[in-house]
């Protein structure tokens, strides 16, 4: 049985992301540490919204060090939990992305 | 009531001559009596497109029809050619721009057209002064009229440079966008898909949506009239904490190179966040704020004149500054702003001050999601 992933989104301002919230979803995400090992924690429609995010940072147009900050449960009123911050090298564009494991689609506004 | 369709007519034979009558001829049998003839919606067509009207002095002409044996009615002719039109009442048609293209009068028949270069170079005007993108064109100069300014529709330029209500060192310049360093052009020069609503060039997001946007409305099936008014109900129903997100925004994309890249000390201190860090940079800042006065005031009456409250946060180790913009009219709605430091990865401890926005809004279940995160990092 195969899955697919199909995810659009249109290329943002340059250093800008939009989130993606499910109207219904409950995200829930959170971080261990143990032993020294970070453990992260999420409910399904949580990984969802942390695919698209990472794969926004990965396709989009965003400088080295451009990072978000997610939050328990992705709820704005509680503490950082995870920090997301791209580090690509000296480059300061996203390099072609392999395909061949998520499919996504990019477009770039006119 | 029988009424006669469009017929066209092909004059050419007739060139350099003078029309002074002309029959028409009742080809299938018609019953005797009188006949009323229109005169008011005849047409000459010039081969490039171009609508001339003819109009009559009387609307109507009562002429005699004795019945089928006679095929031509007896038509007045030598008013034909006045061109003072005796109704007034006539209906502009524009092109996606909102050039005016058409005229019809109020039956609906065409009574004048013109047609432009994309400069908008084309007709001088008549009896219509609203000509290219329905501004008015004038007379004597033939320059049209946009507010601001008077455009020069042969050279394709503004006939002043573009100038703002606050002095700046160049009005509307998006340091983006090297073509907004010419404070004559006109639209960016995009004049197929861009309009210019007053005479000033873009000055925000909205209003660049509104010049520059219209492509995106024409591939959605809007006109550029529609497009305008839809950008500036946009503008009109921004909201406080939109505003003033827009002005942060602004700032920190533009401002960032005035202040000599000191976003952070310049966005820190605008908001009044208690940032003691920054006090031994204190005088290099009051120099660079003093250089971009203007922006920091916009942004100071943004948030602080316009009813918005700021609240410190508590901070982390690694920011300087940690508030959050509310508006009493938008509850549930944040803006989060924050400078902060990270290092940078695999540099040996090398780091980057960041400017972050976030937008955050009530979400499902009434939790505050961040739905808008943007970014800028301060140049080393």
């Amino acid at each position: 049985m195969k899955h697919r992933f199909e995810f659009e989104f249109e290329q943002e301002r340059k250093n800008r992301m939009t989130f993606e919230y499910s109207p219904e979803a409950d995200e829930r995400l959170d971080v261990l540490i143990e032993d020294k090992t970070p453990i992260l924690s999420l409910n399904r429609s949580g990984m969802i919204t942390l695919a698209k995010t990472l794969i926004k940072m990965a396709l989009g147009s965003y400088d080295d060090g451009f990072h978000v900050h997610l939050r328990k449960d992705l709820n704005a009123d509680l503490p950082d939990r995870l920090v997301l911050m791209l580090h690509d090298g000296e480059s300061t564009q996203a390099d072609p992305v392999d395909n061949r494991q998520v499919e996504s689609k990019h477009y770039i506004k006119p | 009531m029988c009424r006669l369709h469009v017929r066209m007519v092909d004059l050419s034979q007739y060139a350099g001559q003078t029309i002074t009558n002309f029959n028409i001829f009742n080809t299938t049998g018609g019953a005797a009596g009188n006949w009323d003839i229109y005169f008011g919606d005849i047409t000459l067509v010039h081969t490039d497109g171009t609508f001339i009207p003819i109009y009559s002095r009387s609307m109507t002409s009562l002429s005699p029809f004795q019945g089928p044996a006679e095929t031509a009615l007896s038509v007045i002719t030598e008013k034909v050619a006045d061109m003072t039109p005796l109704t007034t009442t006539t209906y502009y048609h524009g092109d996606h721009l909102g050039s005016t293209q058409l005229l019809t009068a109020g039956t609906g028949w065409p009574v004048g057209g013109d047609i432009y270069y994309p400069y908008g170079q084309g007709p001088m005007p008549g009896t219509n002064h609203y000509l290219f993108t329905d501004k008015e064109r004038d007379t004597e100069s033939g320059l049209d009229y946009f507010g601001a300014r008077y455009y020069a529709s042969n050279m394709g330029r503004f006939m002043s440079p573009d100038w703002s209500a606050q002095e700046e060192p160049v009005p509307y310049a998006k340091l983006n966008d090297p073509q907004s360093l010419n404070l004559y052009s006109y639209v960016l020069n995009h004049p197929l898909v861009g309009i210019d609503p007053d005479g000033h060039a873009c000055d925000n997001a909205n209003e660049m949506a509104v010049c520059h946007g219209i492509t995106v409305a024409i591939s959605n099936g809007m006109n550029a009239a529609d497009a305008l008014q839809a950008g500036q109900q946009a503008q009109q129903q921004q909201t406080p904490v939109q505003k003033a997100g827009d002005a942060i925004n602004n700032f920190m994309t533009a401002g960032s190179d005035w202040l000599n890249n000191h976003p952070i000390v310049a966005i820190g201190l605008t908001l009044g966040a208690d940032l003691p860090a920054w006090e031994q940079e204190q005088p290099a800042i009051e120099e660079e704020m003093d250089a971009v006065g203007n922006k920091v005031e916009g942004i100071l009456k943004t948030i602080e004149e316009d009813g918005f409250q700021v609240t410190a946060n508590e901070k982390s180790a690694s920011q300087e500054a940690n508030v959050t913009i509310t508006h009493p009219n938008e509850p549930g709605v944040k803006l989060n702003l924050r400078t902060e430091t990270h290092p940078i990865p695999g540099s040996a401890g090398q780091a980057v001050r960041y400017v972050n926005v976030e937008r955050i809004e009530p979400g499902p279940k009434n939790r505050p999601v961040v739905i808008r995160n943007e970014h800028i990092a301060e140049q080393p």
